[in-house]
């Protein structure tokens, strides 16, 4: 049996909900960096940051109904500096998410298993992903500023 | 949860064991889900350009349109659902026993929240505005 850190992971339990020693093979460490790691634990975070920026979405959406004080409120979170991080984090962990999905619908489907394809699409997907999000936070930003420029003049 | 278990046969319990205790259900719910969510995304980040550094009366007059707000509420509803089952599955590959229990409750309810407070705004402004529909 190792003596090393892997034995803090050695808890499970039996049919019984019993807790017993039981030895897990090493799966983290044994293996050589591959993009497709990073993009599969990158999609699973990036669902889960996008569900949290929905809700706040609809916390928006709220202030909104609730009346003009309540939205002006909403409206200065949502264009403070870090509000708007927030809100280009959410654009992009949707994105990527949204990109991530049609992979695994295709990957569903049975196509696009073999190592090269998987490498491919990887990498493809990592660009797509950029590109969508600076074309729409280009677009966001320039017709943000025409409009509020219009309403003052 | 293996306190719970204890009531259970022993075959009913192997049964429950695994990823979320049941088939294909929740795997094949969270694709129909995305697979919906594809349009109604794309559609999304549409109005949301289309509303950038717009007032509040206009964002007003854009969400009590029924055309705008039909296709809002089914993006909330939506989201919730595929929100759901996809922290479900987060939730249960890194938790277990009672934790995973109370996770799997707090996703549950906090998903139902959203859909709650989405529709009930929805709604206000639908009622609160139908001056809108008339000028």
């Amino acid at each position: 049996m190792a003596s090393d850190g892997r034995e803090a992971f050695y808890h499970g339990t039996d049919t019984q909900g019993r807790a017993i020693r039981r030895p897990m093979s090493p799966h983290l460490d044994v293996y050589r960096f591959r993009l497709s790691m990073a993009l599969s634990i990158g999609n699973r975070m990036a669902g889960v940051a996008s569900s949290l920026g929905a809700g706040l979405a609809v916390a928006w959406l709220a202030a909104l109904a609730q009346g003009p004080r309540a939205f002006s409120r909403a409206q200065r979170v949502a264009t403070h500096p870090l509000g708007r991080l927030v809100f280009l984090g959410w654009g992009v962990a949707t994105t990527y998410h949204f990109v991530a999905s049609i992979r695994h619908l295709i990957w569903d489907s049975g196509a696009r298993f073999e190592k090269k394809e998987i490498d491919e699409d990887g990498r493809r997907s990592v660009f797509v992903t950029a590109g969508l999000c600076v074309t729409l936070t280009a677009a966001f930003v320039t017709l943000a500023r025409l409009r509020s420029k219009g309403t003052r003049a | 949860m293996n306190r719970l278990s204890d009531m259970r046969t022993p075959l009913a319990r192997a049964k429950g064991l695994g990823g979320l205790a049941d088939g294909a259900e929740h795997w094949t719910a969270e694709r129909v889900s995305a697979a919906l969510l594809g349009p109604l995304t794309i559609w999304g980040v549409a109005q949301v350009l289309r509303l950038a550094g717009r007032d509040r009366e206009s964002i007003l007059a854009w969400a009590g349109r029924v055309q705008n707000a039909a296709p809002l509420g089914l993006l909330i509803a939506l989201t919730a659902r595929h929100a759901q089952l996809g922290l479900e599955v987060v939730a249960s590959d890194y938790s277990r026993g009672w934790r995973r229990f109370g996770l799997r409750l707090v996703i549950r309810l906090s998903t139902l929240l959203f859909v709650a407070l989405g529709c009930a705004s929805l709604a206000r402004i639908l009622i609160t505005r139908p001056k809108e529909g008339q000028s």
